[in-house]
């Protein structure tokens, strides 16, 4: 076990920024004891292990585009106009409503695909109703997308939107069946 | 006298952006390189690059003084790489329970029976190295990459991690008996 003097020291000493009295009772310690000494050399080899240790440089055409990046993203540049755009990585803080314009997304596909088909499978329409039940959101929020979604096709709208409002179940699964079955046939 | 980066901050608080892009010139790689050694790849250090300079872009009129510019950059980065660093070891734990990499790190550097000299200009053991840096916790591993690796001074990192100097001290002190001991065979 080292002294703490050496322990206290260590980093001043291989820096060669510690004080004539501190270095003098320093090597004082190091001459009288052999563990001391041992944790010095393996301190003072870590540190050149360490300090070896280059990271890749990615190259010159890398780092202009990091540049160019950071700078249309903080809007001095026109994300357009630049040259050798890098690809941008996105703010986290962006993720949040990731998920939301996603099922967005989903929403406008699948309310176009409704309009130019006119017989719709209900097992589609019966999984989609099921994925949108458990969908982490407001009853109202869920209730909007129904109408999005089932609004020119469902003669049960309201009956269809309070049921998928509700918590997803057996009987809910079994009227949604019901229904969809009914109308589709 | 002013000198060239005091003039350069206050042009850039005071909004000039060729001032901006003159820091970010002059910073990017040490922010990379800090980055890099942090995370161990590209794309995480890109990506704490890039959102160093954007947050400090946000946070412009914060800055008081010049050499408060650089401790700044260097905090946000720093802080972003360490929440990165949790955020990935939280994944790994839920699929793995527990990471394991100490072990895995000390097996395969015993199974190593080259001599130092030549373990050093091995890139594999280089890699080696690395992947030992980050098996440390964040804090440890930005004390270490900060002060033994890039070389701030204690002082330094302290106002970089916003913690104490005896902080500083005691994850440096903790992290440097870790890596001796998983890198046994090459010290």
């Amino acid at each position: 076990m080292p002294y703490h003097h050496i322990r206290l020291f260590i980093d001043d000493y291989l820096a060669g920024t510690i004080s004539e009295t501190d270095k003098a009772r320093f090597e004082e310690i190091l001459a009288e004891d052999a563990d001391s000494r041992q944790f010095v050399e393996e301190e003072k080899r870590l540190r050149e292990v360490l300090t070896r240790d280059a990271y890749p440089d990615p190259g010159e055409r890398y780092w202009d585009s990091l540049e160019t990046s950071i700078l249309e993203r903080t809007g001095r540049i026109p994300s357009d106009k630049s040259p050798g755009k890098s690809a941008t990585i996105e703010t986290r803080e962006t993720h949040a409503w990731r998920p939301l314009l996603a099922l967005a997304a989903s929403v406008v596909l699948f309310t176009a695909s409704i309009a130019v088909t006119e017989n719709v499978k209900p097992q589609l329409l019966y999984t989609d109703l099921a994925t949108i039940q458990t969908i982490t959101v407001t009853p109202d929020y869920r209730e909007t997308l129904i109408h999005s979604v089932y609004g020119t096709v469902s003669a049960e709208l309201d009956l269809l939107s309070a049921m998928v409002c509700s918590p997803p179940g057996v009987l809910t699964e079994r009227l949604t069946s019901k229904i969809i079955d009914g109308r589709l046939e | 006298m002013k000198t060239d980066l005091q003039d350069l901050v206050e042009r850039f608080i005071g909004g000039d952006h060729l001032a901006f892009a003159e820091l970010v010139r002059r910073y990017k790689k040490r922010i990379y390189s800090i980055a890099f050694r942090m995370l161990g790849n590209h794309l995480d250090a890109d990506e704490v690059t890039q959102e160093a300079f954007v947050r400090i872009y946000t946070k412009r009129e914060d800055i008081k003084s010049a050499s408060f510019f650089s401790s700044l950059l260097l905090r946000i980065a720093t802080n972003y790489a360490i929440d990165l660093i949790r955020k990935k070891q939280k994944r790994f734990v839920s699929i793995d329970g527990e990471t394991g990499a100490t072990e895995a790190v000390q097996l395969e550097l015993s199974e190593s029976q080259i001599s130092p000299d030549r373990l050093l200009e091995n890139a594999e053991v280089m890699d080696e190295i690395r992947r030992a840096i980050q098996k440390l916790p964040p804090r440890q591993r930005a004390a270490i990459v900060l002060h033994d690796v890039e070389g701030y001074t204690k002082t330094e990192v302290a106002a970089i991690m916003g913690c104490p100097q005896a902080t500083v001290r005691s994850n440096l002190h903790i992290a440097r008996s870790k890596l001796k001991k998983w890198l046994s065979k090459i010290i």
